[in-house]
């Protein structure tokens, strides 16, 4: 019997890249739809009156024009390609996980207790529990959905959206009732102990060192996902779960563990804003972080060498719109509108190259 | 006013833009789409409704420009999950990140960088005549503003249509089995459209009722997830009217508790009766899933002549 | 009934004359490579019971399926009451007076009986009251006793067929389509469902019934018409058949003859002549290697579908199942493959118990599965060729190097395969479904060989393959048996069955019916088997 092709492959990781011509043909899409969301969003600022071409410039040189707008972009980045690894591991399972913020929530959290009840510990020890302690929540909250997915088979969207909420309450009530700091100004706990922050390279301003941890993880899920069965596995059960399960891959159980993954480094995420950034749990630290995980893990279309790249370049246009409303006076927002004009673009030229490909075998 | 009745009403309040925003959910859903872009049709529906009321001078003109524009959204996500068949979530995404985007985009263009923050004036509220002087009742269910009354007739009028009508009856049909559905020549693509459609209009008048009853002013927080949450009510309410509105009065109740917890001296901690609506969500997905059943086709296209069921 | 037509040459029974309901010429339709129908057409008789039947792929329900508008044809008319018309739709089809009960219910479970009959029938808000009582009229009129008002998932699978036949009354067909009606049928509810035809009959209406099983056709049936290959090869009287004809022109005989320049052109005996004195392979003293006592697997509508199977395979024997479709055929080979639950009995593969394992053990222990649908269960499709090689042996000590998948290892072992296995791919990088069906096929049985199986499972592993790749399959399965392994190879090709099999069990509704050793493959005994018609009966 014949499947007719599904013009979209979203869920599906592409293969390893081998030779330059698949790499080529693959980047395509990818240039169009950069060029297209640029002209689209080019266009409106022309009509709305602004400056297109210096906008697009500030955006793009942001980035590289100061030291402090390198740090500020390598800063964002850690935090987004852990957000997009944690979307985009379950979602090569098929599986959706919008609990990012929640996992990061209740990950800075822990990390900020851990930080402030052992605070004398020395950083030998206590850093490395700071961040465990964030990994573990992170888990943790994302195994409650997994839980409720494979046992009870509630949707996954559903249960991590929710979680997401009761995780604002209970960094809530560790702001306000078990680690208050009123002397803040905003809702937040104590400082951690100062072995508890992550050490600054280079600078000033410099990186702190959650980025080498970023770094290693992005290499790892490379290595993990392109060079072990488990890996192997889980993009095998995103492409077709029945030749999958056939073939004694247990479908269910690499859906559960890679949601679990996933929430382990968003938990990761924000136990490193904790001890990098901010230096203890604040409410609404999360800031839109949930969002560009997604929009960077679905123009990457989950495959897990394109995470950093888009991360990186979400970062760039991030730090560049705030400079770009400074000096152009372009709004903000306008970023987040190229943003979803390029992942638009990019399902587009799935649909046409699906529907050439369909013209081809017929 | 008793201090009861100003709890209820306030709850009567808050219960508008969660029940309209799971509304709009439910009738793409119950023919098979599933929306997630209500957090950000949401903001885009404020900051419309808003600007509309304040450029215009009319509030009525802001709510139906912003049930436009969030009908434009349904629409394109209707016909990207049927003509185009792409990924409902992932459109739907897109389209979240969108609808944000042009929200506070519009927002800075209207009014600008800075400055002080203009205001329209809320809903009145508007008395029904006799109704209102019931004791108890008629202040906390007839004295209230017009999208009061707007969103319990949605919630009644889709009750009748979905649950009482043919046109209902072939709706659901379309979410439940689509391909049975087709088979019998209702027509699928049509009916996941207009109902995508229709449900964008509700989102976004659920957002622009914020500034016009809440805040007078747009600011970019100003849904605060009440979005996401409507998909969790729609759950909850196990995807059929009468439920999802008695779990918008409950949602909307916990909240305004919540809020009395801790500016006043109750017992429980606020944290706890806020998270009291999403735990008894996920309770009720758990325990009683047979009751809160979902359209058997949510989230996935139809395509007539894939060969694979 | 030797007679082998041409295609579309004479009918040995044309309609009776008078007014023709439905008639379709030239239908052709592909699906990709896939061509569905070539060339079809039909004709229906009023007030008759019309039989369509023919193997899984034949075209049978994709002929109708273009009838009612779910599939568009690339080419072809298709006339009503003489007139031509278009059929856009189901709606368009409904309009024509043309119903159709689809294999699979198409109803909404959570609906009422009513509800289910009447959705679609008006956008109007009126009761349904009146709408109850039509079709309480409508099923006792026909016997079809349903009630009305229950809810529908309540009901049992023959009754919630019942409900698909009122859908179509209820909307006024002439012209009724069932697509294998009784599949999930008792013996009982198959004979009140043909009382029911044989009255739906009577009032003028025309019936198309599209079954695999003969005995059911030959019950209430007029006519009898034989799809293959996508056209309808001949029509009969029912008066002039019986049940090992129908079943000879379904899989054997006609087919035998046909395929006799094609079994020349493969360098094949033809079918009952020379394949039975080939010299018998000696297997009669080897080791058992795969046991299976009473299996009992339920399909996926929770129905008992294989009820007490026992079986043994020896090591170098190749064990036929033969049988028309729908007889439990595809879960005996996902039990067999580990992949379907098994509900009780054992299956040992050399003497390890593998029932209820997860199905990584059953990989382990040597078992290997050629699934039937080779698109939907057998590759990744948007993978490529290398990784889909790779599946299952991905935690292999051979591909493994520093606890890493060793690609470079992993493509070299590829590219031998694909040379060794003749898959033609644009490369090793190429997605597995961009691959025509015979390469498609190559590649699932090169991986199934690879792994050195003890056990192989193979369901109508030749379908839809041309006559290089057809050879190519027979030839890997020779080489299998001849290197020890326990082969079952599950087909509806009694051709393919006899070419290969050292013996043959038949299978009839999830039981074994008979079996027949090497030497003793007489068509119509087999046909007879298959129709259900017992041996010691």
């Amino acid at each position: 019997m014949s499947t007719p092709t599904v013009p979209v492959q979203t869920d599906a990781p592409p293969v390893p890249l081998h030779g330059g011509l698949r790499l080529l043909r693959n980047l395509v899409p990818y240039v169009l739809a950069l060029v297209l969301a640029f002209l689209v969003s080019g266009v409106v600022m022309a009509v709305l009156g602004y400056d297109a071409v210096g906008a697009f410039t500030t955006i793009l040189s942001t980035s590289f024009k100061t030291t402090f707008g390198f740090t500020e972009t390598l800063t964002k980045w850690v935090t987004v390609v852990l957000l997009a690894l944690a979307f985009t591991i379950p979602l090569a399972v098929g599986r959706f996980n919008i609990g990012g913020e929640g996992q990061l929530l209740v990950g800075g959290t822990a990390a900020a207790g851990v930080g402030i009840v052992y605070a004398d510990l020395p950083a030998a020890l206590l850093l490395p529990m700071v961040l465990l302690a964030g990994v573990l929540a992170g888990l943790v909250w994302a195994g409650i959905a997994a839980l409720l997915m494979s046992r009870f088979g509630v949707n996954e969207i559903l249960s991590t959206v929710l979680l997401n909420f009761v995780s604002f309450q209970v960094l809530d009530y560790a702001a306000t009732e078990v680690w208050a700091d009123p002397a803040a100004g905003v809702a937040a706990t104590q400082t951690v102990g100062e072995s508890a922050e992550l050490p600054v390279l280079g600078g000033p301003p410099g990186v702190h060192a959650g980025i080498l941890l970023a770094v290693a993880v992005s290499l790892a899920s490379i290595v993990v996902t392109r060079r072990t069965a488990a890996g192997f596995e889980l993009r095998a059960a995103g492409t077709n779960p029945r030749a999958a399960a056939i073939n004694g891959i247990r479908v269910g159980r690499v859906a559960v563990v890679a949601l679990v993954v996933g929430g382990a480094l968003a938990g990761l995420a924000g136990a490193i804003e904790v001890s990098g950034v901010h230096g203890r749990a604040i409410e609404g630290m999360q800031a839109n972080y949930l969002l560009l995980g997604i929009i960077v893990g679905l123009i990457a279309r989950g495959n897990a060498l394109w995470v950093p790249v888009v991360a990186f370049g979400i970062s760039i246009l991030e730090v560049g719109a705030s400079s770009m409303q400074r000096t152009v006076g372009v709004p903000a927002e306008m970023v987040l509108i190229i943003e979803a004009l390029i992942l638009i673009f990019l399902l587009l030229s799935d649909v046409i190259a699906g529907r050439i490909a369909r013209r081809a075998v017929a | 006013m008793t201090e009861f009745e100003t709890l209820a009403q306030l709850t009567v309040i808050a219960t508008v833009p969660y029940l309209l925003a799971s509304l709009g959910t439910m009738l793409g859903g119950l023919a098979g789409v599933f929306s997630v872009s209500q957090e950000g049709v949401m903001v885009l529906g404020a900051s419309v409704g808003f600007l509309v009321s304040y450029g215009v001078g009319s509030n009525t003109v802001g709510i139906l420009c912003a049930a436009g524009v969030g009908a434009v959204f349904g629409l394109v996500l209707g016909w990207a999950t049927t003509s185009l068949r792409l990924d409902q979530f992932v459109i739907g995404l897109a389209l979240f990140f969108a609808a944000t985007g042009l929200a506070g985009l519009l927002f800075r263009v209207v009014v600008g960088q800075s400055g002080a923050q203009p205001l329209i004036e809320t809903l009145p509220r508007l008395e029904i005549p006799l109704l209102s002087e019931i004791p108890v009742l008629g202040t906390v269910l007839f004295s209230n503003n017009l999208l009061v009354y707007f969103a319990a007739l949605v919630a009644v009028g889709l009750y009748f249509f979905l649950y009482r009508t043919r046109a209902g009856l072939d709706l659901r049909a379309v979410g439940e089995n689509p391909k049975a559905a087709d088979s019998l020549g209702i027509p699928v693509a049509r009916t996941r459209i207009w109902t995508a459609t229709a449900g964008g209009a509700l989102m976004a008048v659920a957002g622009a009722y914020l500034p016009m009853v809440y805040t007078g002013t747009f600011t970019e927080g100003i849904v605060g997830g009440r979005g996401w949450l409507a998909i969790a009510l729609t759950f909850f309410g196990g995807w059929r009217p009468q439920f999802i509105a008695a779990g918008a009065l409950f949602f909307a109740a916990m909240d305004v508790i919540a809020l009395r917890a801790e500016v006043g001296n109750v017992a429980i901690p606020s944290q706890v009766l806020l998270v009291v609506p999403y735990v008894a969500t996920l309770l009720v997905m758990i325990f009683a899933f047979r009751w809160a059943r979902v359209p058997a086709f949510l989230g996935r296209n139809y395509d007539r002549e894939s060969r694979t069921a | 009934m030797t007679t082998a037509e041409q295609p579309r040459a004479g009918d040995g029974a044309s309609a009776p004359a008078g007014r023709v309901p439905l008639s379709m010429s030239g239908v052709t339709k592909s699906f990709g490579a896939v061509k569905a129908l070539v060339d079809a057409d039909f004709e229906l008789a009023a007030g008759e019971v019309h039989g369509l039947v023919g193997g899984n792929g034949a075209g049978k329900t994709t002929l109708m399926n273009v009838l009612y508008g779910l599939y568009r044809p690339d080419a072809g008319t298709i006339r009503v009451d003489g007139q031509e018309v278009h059929v856009r739709s189901p709606r368009d089809a409904i309009g024509l007076g043309i119903g159709m009960v689809h294999q699979h219910l198409l109803q909404v479970p959570a609906y009422t009986v009513v509800e289910n009959v009447v959705v679609g029938t008006s956008g109007g808000s009126g009761g349904l009251r009146g709408a109850s009582r039509r079709i309480a009229e409508l099923s006792d009129r026909f016997g079809l006793s349903v009630d009305p008002r229950a809810r529908t998932d309540r009901l049992s699978v023959g009754a919630r067929q019942r409900v698909e036949i009122l859908k179509v009354l209820y909307r006024g067909a002439r012209i009724v389509v069932l697509d294998e009606p009784t599949t999930n049928l008792t013996p009982q509810e198959v004979d009140a469902l043909f009382a029911s035809l044989r009255e739906i009959v009577a009032e003028g209406t025309s019936v198309v019934f599209i079954s695999h099983k003969v005995r059911e056709v030959l019950a209430i049936c007029d006519r009898i018409s034989v799809m293959r290959d996508g056209r309808r090869l001949t029509t009969v009287r029912r008066e002039e058949t019986d049940a090992a004809g129908v079943a000879g022109l379904m899989v054997g005989e006609l087919a035998a003859e046909q395929s006799t320049e094609v079994a020349a052109a493969l360098g094949l005996t033809p079918v009952g002549a020379a394949a039975s004195d080939a010299p018998e392979h000696p297997v009669a003293g080897s080791a058992v290697r795969l046991t299976v006592s009473g299996l009992e697997v339920d399909n996926d509508h929770g129905v008992p579908a294989l009820d007490g199977l026992e079986i043994a395979v020896r090591s170098g024997e190749v064990l036929g199942v033969a049988g028309v479709a729908g007889n439990g055929q595809v879960e005996l080979a996902e039990a067999l493959a580990g992949v379907r639950p098994v509900r009780s009995g054992s299956v040992t593969v050399d003497g390890t118990e593998l029932a209820g394992r997860p199905t990584q053990r059953w990989l382990s222990a040597g078992v290997a599965y050629v699934p039937e649908d080779r698109h939907r269960d057998g590759i990744l499709g948007a993978a490529s060729v290398t990784d889909n090689l790779l599946l299952g042996s991905q935690r292999s000590s051979a591909f493994r190097r520093a606890g890493l998948i060793d690609w470079r290892g992993v493509r070299e072992h590829a590219r031998r395969t694909i040379d060794r296995y003749s898959i033609r791919t644009p490369g090793p990088d190429a997605p597995a479904a961009n691959l025509s069906g015979g390469n498609i096929q190559r590649l699932v049985l090169a991986r199934a060989f690879e792994r050195e199986p003890s056990v192989l499972v193979l369901q109508n592993p030749t379908r839809g393959l041309d006559l290089r790749s057809t050879r190519f399959v027979y030839d890997r399965v020779e080489e299998a048996r001849d290197r020890g392994c326990a082969v079952v190879l599950i087909s509806e090709d009694l051709d393919e069955l006899s070419l290969l099999a050292d013996r043959m069990v038949v299978l009839y509704s999830g039981q074994v019916v008979g079996e027949r050793a090497r030497g003793d493959f007489d068509a119509y005994a087999l046909g007879r088997l298959m129709a259900g018609v017992r041996e010691d009966a």
